[in-house]
């Protein structure tokens, strides 16, 4: 056996630990070897020392510490069971655990509204709102197969219609100035939205429009149509008196009847086009286009324009479109971009 | 090995028999148990501890802990198993926290072996001056719990376990929860550690 060996034996050797042949083998091997028995004492020696080693002697209050420590605690757990006493009534875990469940599940589903309301998410929830009823609607498309009597007597029928919803428009503003100034907060760069129109010139769905309008619509219009002018609250009465004005004019020349139908089409995608070709050219960039589902023609798009090339921009726009009065202006000056949303309507 | 009490039958039934009373009731009991193993306790602290307050602090500890939780008290063990663990525990734990690290490091700057509590140091001759014998006999001891001290917390468990207080390489498996392997490689590693630095130190 080697010395290497037996050094990692040494420990249990002492102590009687090894067990037949292993511990002969040891043994022969220290009546040979100088070193390992030099090992083997002075391990033995550390060992009878440790074995001698005085003993300390225990303090004369240690019982009584004892004591005084376990009435501490004691105090301390009846402060504790008194503030925060606990139900007596056992409850088994498996109900504890699906009541538990059941009152995260409330909990979220309250609260999911909540976050829907505010925030992008509002934004695009009336967004698809709108789509939706656009889809129901189609009227800017259908609209172009109906004959002129029948449009002024929708026109009629719309006109009316207008007068019935102001007031639940007026509620719709604070909710929709609401939903605007979160938008605010995570789209800084919302602004003023103008309406476009085509040539020819459409009717609008005009018990529709205010809703969906005024969410694109943020900066102050020119003229003072309704009263004070806020820089959230203007959007939708800025479209209201759209509206107004709007009806008034809604009375397609024998011109535009004619272009209706057949030519509608390549006349609004060329607007699109050149529309974008402007804003490209005002130095802005095109966010988003809204398409028909159905035809695939355009139905909007969403820009935005430098603030220093907006005027150019819309006087060009004016050259290829009619732009529906009053002319939104804007009103702010700390913004770099405006955002628009420019709508396409044709109108027969 | 005269330090430790053998864990006989007879004593396993005197553990229960206090045990029982206490659980019925009677503090004196508990009082009992206390006394019977305040020194061991204590003992086993020191050496693990090196310092005086720290191992009294840490025994009355162990014993408030023994207190709570002798209601969980399983009778098929033994109470000599389940004190020791819990007083090793308790100790390991102040050795890895980072204040008690500090604190020896200050103890040592001092010269070691210095305390509030009063040295048993003083205590052995009334105050006058020790025999050279003596003195020499404490300044050996004071350099073999010097050299404990370097060991790994695991490393000096065995070895006081098992030098110190004589406890089989059994007991200290049930006591530390280490394999009988364990025990035994690190018990070799503690002497020989202790072996090379009391060489040098002496």
């Amino acid at each position: 056996m080697k010395c290497v060996d037996v050094k990692k034996y040494l420990s249990e050797y002492i102590d009687g630990k090894l067990e037949g042949e292993l511990n002969e083998q040891v043994k022969k091997h220290l009546l040979s070897c100088g070193a390992c028995s030099e090992d083997l004492d002075a391990i033995l020696t550390i060992k009878e020392h440790l074995g001698r080693m005085e003993e300390i002697e225990v303090p004369q209050d240690f019982i009584s510490s004892i004591h005084k420590r376990i009435e501490e605690d004691s105090g301390l757990k009846k402060i504790f069971n008194t503030l925060f006493k606990p139900a007596r009534i056992k409850i088994p875990l498996e109900l504890a655990a699906g009541l538990t469940a059941v009152i995260v599940i409330i909990i979220l589903l309250n609260l999911q509204p909540l976050f829907k309301s505010t925030g992008q998410l509002a934004y695009e929830k009336k967004e698809t709102e709108i789509l939706g009823q656009k889809k129901r609607e189609e009227r800017p498309f259908i609209t172009e197969t109906k004959s002129y009597d029948d449009k002024s007597e929708e026109f009629e029928e719309q006109k009316a219609e207008v007068k019935e919803p102001l007031q639940m428009i007026e509620e719709d503003q604070l909710e929709i100035a609401q939903s605007i100034e979160s938008m605010k907060r995570s789209q800084p760069s919302a602004e003023p939205v103008p309406e476009t129109q085509s040539r020819p010139e459409v009717s609008q769905d005009m018990e529709k429009k205010p809703v969906e309008l005024a969410l694109f619509v943020k900066a102050v219009p020119v003229d003072d149509v309704m009263g004070e002018m806020d820089d959230m609250d203007m959007a939708t009465e800025g479209v209201i008196a759209k509206r107004a004005k709007k009806a008034d004019r809604l009375q397609p020349s024998g011109k535009e009847a004619q272009m209706a139908g057949g030519d509608i089409k390549p006349n609004i995608m060329d607007l699109y086009l050149k529309t974008k070709e402007l804003i490209l050219e005002s130095g802005g960039s095109v966010i988003s286009s809204e398409l028909s589902a159905e035809t695939g023609l355009p139905l909007s798009v969403s820009a935005e324009i430098p603030r220093e090339n907006y005027q150019s921009f819309l006087d060009k726009l004016k050259n290829i479109a009619d732009i529906s009065e009053p002319l939104p202006s804007v009103s702010f000056t700390e913004r770099k971009f405006v955002e628009m949303h420019l709508r396409f309507y044709t109108e027969n | 090995m005269n330090k430790k009490e053998s864990n006989t039958k007879s004593e396993h039934c005197a553990d229960t028999d206090l045990i029982a009373a206490f659980l019925k009731g009677d503090m004196i009991s508990f009082d009992r148990l206390v006394l019977k193993y305040q020194k061991r306790i204590i003992n086993l602290c020191y050496r693990l501890l090196g310092d005086y307050d720290e191992a009294n602090d840490t025994a009355q500890e162990t014993f408030v802990k023994v207190y709570r939780s002798l209601k969980n008290f399983r009778f098929q063990a033994s109470f000599s198993t389940w004190i020791y663990r819990i007083a090793v525990n308790t100790c390991k734990n102040k050795l890895g926290s980072f204040n008690y690290r500090f604190h020896k490091k200050m103890v040592r700057l001092n010269g070691g072996h210095q305390s509030e509590g009063g040295a048993f140091i003083t205590q052995l001759n009334g105050g006058s001056t020790p025999p050279l014998n003596e003195l020499i006999k404490k300044e050996r001891e004071a350099t073999i719990q010097r050299a404990i001290d370097t060991l790994s917390k695991h490393q000096k468990t065995v070895l006081i376990l098992r030098d110190i207080e004589g406890h089989s390489y059994e007991e200290i498996a049930r006591i530390t929860g280490y394999t009988l392997g364990t025990v035994r490689s690190r018990l070799a590693r503690a002497r020989e550690e202790l072996k090379k630095k009391i060489k040098r130190d002496m």
